[in-house]
């Protein structure tokens, strides 16, 4: 029985053989090259250098969504002040206070809407009827509080053509709570 | 281009320190001294902002037209409405052309006093409403 290494020594010792039906000896690196080359062929490789990035493509993660706009926050904010106030029939003021924040939430979603457009139509949800509470006027007061605070505090991190918008609704909320004062 | 806003609202801010001024002859109210102080102090923060920044703060006018004649205590309200509301324009300017975080902050805090004082004259004076829905902005 001869091994296959008996053959090649034997080729490689016997005189007058074909070079070229023999394994280079000594090269081994050139021969894995040869095995590839034989077994895949340049088609395939091309194929597979082209379908790479389309796979990297479909495998990887989607980005993750946006934060949510910080002035979403703010316009519903004017929202819920706007329908507290226009539970408050009997204080004058509310009224004022009702029309004036319903009126900043329309332009903070506006400028959301502007930035990213919704995907519907769909008008932003109106918050429910918030119950009566015990001191009607003192929670106004201290909605509308908050507000200036939370619009305030937005103006510092916004870019610079949002930080006019914003700031005036600060100022407008504070305006409001000097009337109710 | 933000020391421009500033120079515009430190020339509201030499306004507003003369017409409190001019108006202390009319009104004999607590909240003009108060309101006067207001200017100065932030005319003198606004100047020295400027000059932080190698700008020249603009000097005041000798003399500055209100809208309409101050003859009485009713039209001199309306010359301080007039000059609060054109605080708060000046300062929302600010914030719309500057990113520096201190003079947003200053910027903010002057267009908020401004429109809280010029509700306090609306609301003196019974015009309604006496809020200011966005103020800096012309019409509101």
């Amino acid at each position: 029985m001869k091994t296959p290494t008996d053959g090649v020594s034997a080729a490689v010792g016997a005189q007058g053989i074909s070079f070229a039906r023999l394994p280079p000896p000594h090269r081994p690196l050139a021969r894995l090259v040869r095995v590839i080359s034989e077994s895949v062929s340049r088609r395939r490789v091309l194929l597979a250098v082209a379908a790479a990035p389309l796979a990297v493509a479909c495998t990887t993660e989607p980005p993750p969504p946006p934060p949510p706009d910080p002035l979403s926050a703010l316009a519903a904010q004017a929202r819920s002040d706007a329908a507290l106030a226009t539970l408050l029939t009997a204080v004058p003021a509310a009224a004022e206070v009702a029309k004036a924040r319903a009126a900043h939430a329309q332009l903070l979603q506006a400028e959301v809407d502007r930035e990213r457009p919704p995907l519907s139509s769909a008008v932003p949800p109106v918050p429910p009827t918030p119950p009566q509470p015990p001191n009607p006027v003192a929670a106004l007061r201290s909605a509308l509080d908050e507000s200036v605070r939370a619009a305030s505090e937005a103006v510092a991190a916004l870019p610079s053509y949002r930080a006019g918008l914003v700031g005036s609704v600060a100022a407008g909320c504070a305006s409001l709570r000097e009337v109710l004062a | 281009m933000s020391t421009e806003a500033v120079q515009t609202a430190l020339g509201t801010e030499h306004a507003a320190v003369w017409t409190y001024g001019l108006v202390s002859a009319f009104l004999d109210n607590p909240a003009v001294a108060e309101g006067a102080n207001a200017h100065r102090a932030r005319r003198d923060t606004t100047e020295r902002w400027l000059k932080d920044h190698n700008a020249t703060p603009n000097p005041p006018a000798a003399a500055y037209l209100p809208p309409s004649p101050v003859s009485d205590g009713l039209s001199a309200i309306a010359a301080l409405v007039a000059v609060e509301q054109d605080a708060c324009a000046a300062w929302r300017g600010v914030l719309e052309r500057t990113d520096d975080a201190a003079l947003r902050t200053s910027a903010l805090d002057a267009l908020t006093t401004a429109a809280v004082r010029a509700t306090r004259w609306r609301k003196a004076a019974g015009t309604t409403p006496a809020s200011i829905t966005m103020p800096g902005v012309a019409s509101g």
